[in-house]
């Protein structure tokens, strides 16, 4: 009696072990789809790097063999990806850029920690992970290139589809700056709304407690508010059904942290990455609508 | 077209569990453990600004107890916020509070009676240095 239940507690472990990994196979390891969200993620993160770090990278600023050598294989290698040919190489051509210059140029060119900051780590970070999908599969010169050969050999069109089972690591990057960013926040100096007022005092008032009915009460309901709102985005960003609203929520979230602090290029770099949360063939066709494409052209 | 290669597989899995916890757990180390490794990210925005921010506000005590506040900038002879110096507009210390409380109590007369509250920025929230205990026209 005890064997046999014993023997079906088994096949009950085995059975949810098989769907499991079957689920981990079918849903990320071996998942396919459109590779347009990818390449719209690619340009996008190729401007915010040369809004972040061109200006520290030209060659007067500092002229040595060092400084030009090194802003020459960044401006080569974004260019490249932002032209989108050799794709996949010069995306991870500028990660490693930007992780010499993450640990090992920055302190040297422009002193002090260099571009350790959080905003130039998440462009790194993205960056990398950025070399490891297919984003040179479409809007780019290699698409183009591809189209081509495919037209004069009178081979099938390339499909703009490819494995995107590394974007699934980019929105895990994104969301785990939200849940750790609220833990950090998660503490009576912050929720008390207490943290909140020294942001505000330090950036807006000097020295002045501000003298505005309600100051000491919005500070709080915004600092609750902020917590809710990281911890939610970090899990529910991933729940299709609550996309419609929470993405332009957390794109308002970001724009007023973009308008009211000086965060650099992180909130723009958020907002471009919400694109990874959406279903990348519902972004396929939106993009075809957009250029007035009907679905039997693509 | 998927890939049946069992190398690109095996490659994948390994690649995406190596990194995904690298992401997830990366942080913890620091936030959750306390150890501070180099090349581990942590995601603690904003953690060091505004922390020692100095707030003074000055107050003048009527007889029957009742307090306002002080405008430091009209009591001293400065048209607006804009008008005055910077020692007067950005309070750093609890010294340079007592001296501006002090310029005030000469402006009104040694009979007033100015309390000062001050208060510095911590991670815990606030910490109150004063609290009107004293006139310090009395002083």
């Amino acid at each position: 009696m005890k064997t046999e239940k014993n023997s079906s507690i088994l096949d009950k472990s085995k059975a949810v072990y098989q769907t499991l990994t079957q689920g981990f196979m079918d849903n990320i390891i071996l998942w396919e789809g459109s590779t347009r969200p990818i390449a719209l993620i690619r340009i996008g993160i190729v401007f915010l790097l040369w809004a972040r770090f061109a200006s520290e990278l030209l060659p007067f600023n500092k002229p040595t063999l060092f400084l030009v050598l090194t802003g020459l294989s960044f401006f080569l290698s974004t260019l490249l990806m932002l032209l989108g040919f050799w794709t996949q190489f010069a995306t991870a051509w500028t990660g490693t850029n930007l992780v010499w210059l993450y640990l090992v140029a920055g302190p040297i060119l422009i002193g002090g920690t260099g571009f350790k900051h959080h905003h130039t780590y998440l462009l790194v970070s993205i960056t990398c992970l950025l070399a490891l999908t297919p984003c040179g599969r479409s809007y780019s010169l290699d698409r183009v290139l591809a189209l081509r050969k495919a037209k004069k050999q009178n081979l099938l069109l390339p499909l703009e589809i490819g494995p995107l089972w590394a974007t699934l690591l980019i929105g895990l990057q994104v969301s785990m700056v939200y849940f750790w960013g609220a833990f950090d926040k998660t503490n009576w100096g912050f929720l008390s709304g207490s943290r909140m007022e020294h942001y505000y005092i330090s950036f807006y008032s000097g020295s002045d407690y501000p003298s505005f009915p309600g100051f000491s009460l919005l500070m709080f309901a915004l600092a609750i508010s902020t917590v809710v709102l990281e911890y939610g985005l970090a899990i529910f960003l991933w729940v299709e059904r609550f996309q419609k609203w929470l993405i332009p929520l957390a794109i308002g979230f970001q724009l007023v942290i973009y308008y009211t602090l000086p965060v650099s290029t992180f909130s723009l770099t958020m907002c471009l990455l919400f694109l990874i949360y959406i279903d990348p063939d519902k972004v396929h066709r939106f993009m075809d609508e957009l250029q007035g494409v009907t679905p039997k052209e693509t | 077209m998927k890939t049946n290669h069992r190398l690109i597989i095996y490659g994948r899995i390994g690649v995406f569990i190596l990194l995904a916890s690298f992401i997830v757990l990366g942080p913890s180390a620091q936030q959750l453990f306390g150890y501070k490794l180099k090349y581990l990210r942590t995601w603690r925005m904003y953690q060091g600004r505004g922390l020692g921010v100095f707030v003074a506000e000055f107050l003048l005590q009527h007889s029957n107890g009742t307090q306002m506040p002080i405008d430091r900038f009209k009591v001293l002879g400065y048209y607006s916020r804009r008008d005055a110096p910077r020692s007067v507009v950005q309070i750093e210390n609890q010294q340079q509070a007592l001296s501006i409380a002090r310029r005030l109590c000469q402006r009104l007369g040694q009979e007033a009676d100015v309390r000062l509250y001050t208060r510095k920025a911590s991670r815990r929230g606030w910490e109150w240095i004063a609290q009107g205990e004293t006139n310090l026209c009395e002083q």
